[in-house]
């Protein structure tokens, strides 16, 4: 069925693209929000990468499973655009205007997103001292949800990149954000089925074992 | 609210410690999934019509406007910026010929490197702050939608300065990276803990220096972590020499216990991000290929800094001998303050 769709999406077929738009829009919406903290650049990322997927789609395999890697991997180049300021201003980027749209007020929802915005803004301070090439890791592999094949695929980066980068940045943000009094350190969520695995208590150095 | 659950045999599911929580996922604010999958679907139809019309000719006109949706009074600019050749902050990816490494030299050169690491001890008081300065750049592979068919470049970041001011302790820093936001540097606020993965510089100094306690810690730390605990062993003490000011005594035994471990081998040319030719400790990950060197002065058998070598190539087309990540120390010393650089090149 996922090959299907991926030769729909070559050959140019505009309802596939409407089908990965439905399925996947959402997703690149909140990746995009993950790496910028910024609902209104995550919408626009989320409209460039659709378009930008059009554009490449003579680059997706016949053979394969899911497209959002591959959306994903758009939507971080795209974001680069946005994050860095020389790109910021380039005239050649694709502008929409979500003040242009007539949005209903849900104050609750309203509230909701300038939450999620300082959460989101005080686990980037966290993530700092992070390279910009761990942040996108992190945010592929871990709040995306992409396993190392698929966040390798949406970087075009060797699996082993993807697996060290993230192990180096996880080690380092683990220790940034253990006191933040943001309430950003949580108990891990049990995982259905899933035994989980900690590292054996093996030196005083070793606090994490403690947790 | 918690974020996405963990996906079992998803990449975080690696034993993963936890991490930071960010807020769930959300849908589009009202009525803009259905005007932004319009306006995609707009813009597929006027690019098709727009290529029906120009059979032929080989590029489309960037950027063309998309017609107004019904409804929504948008006017899209479609001519996305994909970093490609013109792109300043990025160079063609090293590429390098991946010499093969010689295992048999391994102990013999890190303990050369031992002794020359054996030096006097540098003390670093409560108030001052360990400076280190780097050139980083690491691998990027990015799309160039400007040719067709499209191009996918192997390219890597324009070599950056790097500079870290930590106290020792590890509760006051700095970081300024060329590039990075914010531009006048992000203060580095730590909880005062550290270990292995992240050391302070007082955390160094309560390390055993005894090569084989010293490794067994090592080993313990990665335990259950996933991978091959050889290889993460040698990324682990890695870790531990860059951006650090290492006491002697520590980095002696460091060298000595990363000569303990299998599958250490020389690498008798290599070369650091700026240029300086050297030889290298390496270890490669079989399961990548990617090899990392920590590349010494071959006369002084001073620590240069280290480099990742891709040894083959890799099925998303990143050729044998790509450079994926290096790092160039310029300089390693004690500051009297944040932002202070050494003395010689103070302010006059």
């Amino acid at each position: 069925m996922t090959t299907e769709i991926r030769e729909r999406v070559r050959a140019g077929d505009p309802d596939a693209f409407a089908q990965l738009f439905d399925e996947h829009a959402r997703a690149v919406y909140n990746h995009g929000f993950r790496l910028t903290a910024d609902w209104s650049t995550a919408e626009e990322i989320m409209a460039m990468t659709f378009l930008e997927a059009w554009r490449l789609r003579g680059r997706v395999d016949a053979e394969g499973g899911s497209l959002l890697p591959w959306l994903l991997g758009i939507a971080t180049n795209t974001a680069r655009n946005f994050t860095r300021g020389a790109r910021r201003r380039r005239a050649a980027l694709a502008r929409l205007s979500p003040d242009d749209f007539v949005v209903p007020d849900f104050s609750d929802d309203s509230a909701g997103r300038l939450d999620d915005v300082e959460r989101l803004r005080a686990v980037h301070a966290a993530m700092g001292r992070l390279r910009r090439a761990e942040r996108e890791v992190i945010s592929l592999c871990v709040w995306a949800g992409l396993d190392y094949a698929s966040a390798a695929e949406a970087l075009g980066l060797p699996v082993g990149t993807v697996r060290s980068r993230l192990s180096r940045a996880r080690a380092k943000l683990q220790r940034l954000v253990a006191d933040d009094p943001g309430g950003l350190k949580r108990e891990p969520a049990r995982r259905g089925g899933q035994v989980e695995v900690r590292r054996a208590p093996a030196s005083p150095f070793d606090k994490e074992a403690d947790r | 609210m918690s974020s996405l659950p963990p996906v079992p045999g998803r990449a975080d599911d690696s034993g993963a410690l936890p991490l930071p929580e960010v807020p769930a996922e959300r849908d589009l604010p009202p009525g803009h999934h259905l005007a932004h999958r319009e306006l995609l679907l707009e813009a597929i139809r006027a690019d098709r019509r727009a290529t029906a019309r120009r059979r032929g000719r080989r590029h489309l006109p960037r950027p063309f406007l998309l017609p107004v949706a019904a409804s929504v009074a948008l006017a899209v600019a479609v001519g996305l910026a994909v970093p490609g050749a013109d792109e300043p902050d990025l160079v063609p990816a090293t590429v390098v010929p991946v010499a093969e490494g010689d295992p048999s030299g391994a102990p013999a050169l890190l303990d050369d490197i031992a002794l020359a690491a054996a030096g006097d001890e540098v003390r670093v008081e409560p108030d001052q702050f360990v400076y280190v300065e780097s050139l980083v750049s690491s691998l990027q592979v990015v799309v160039d939608t400007d040719t067709s068919p499209y191009t996918t470049q192997i390219h890597s970041d324009r070599p950056r300065l790097r500079q870290v001011w930590t106290s020792p302790d590890g509760r006051r820093g700095l970081l300024v990276e060329e590039g990075e936001e914010p531009a006048e540097g992000l203060p580095l606020e730590g909880t005062g803990d550290a270990d292995l993965q992240d050391p302070s510089h007082d955390f160094l100094t309560t390390l055993p220096t005894d090569p084989e306690a010293l490794l067994e810690m090592v080993y313990a730390d990665g335990r259950g972590a996933g991978g091959n605990a050889d290889q993460r062993a040698f990324s682990t003490i890695g870790g531990l020499l860059a951006e650090t000011l290492p006491p002697p005594d520590l980095g002696a035994a460091l060298y000595r216990a990363a000569a303990r471990i299998p599958g250490v081998v020389v690498v008798e040319e290599a070369e650091d991000l700026t240029g300086r030719a050297g030889v290298a400790v390496a270890r490669t990950d079989e399961a990548s290929g990617e090899r990392v060197e920590w590349i010494f002065d071959p006369a002084s058998f001073a620590y240069l800094g280290e480099r990742t070598v891709q040894t083959r190539e890799t099925r998303e087309g990143v050729p044998a001998g790509t450079v994926t990540s290096s790092v160039a120390v310029l300089s390693r010393t004690v500051v009297e303050d944040l932002r202070a650089l050494p003395d010689e090149r103070a302010p006059r």
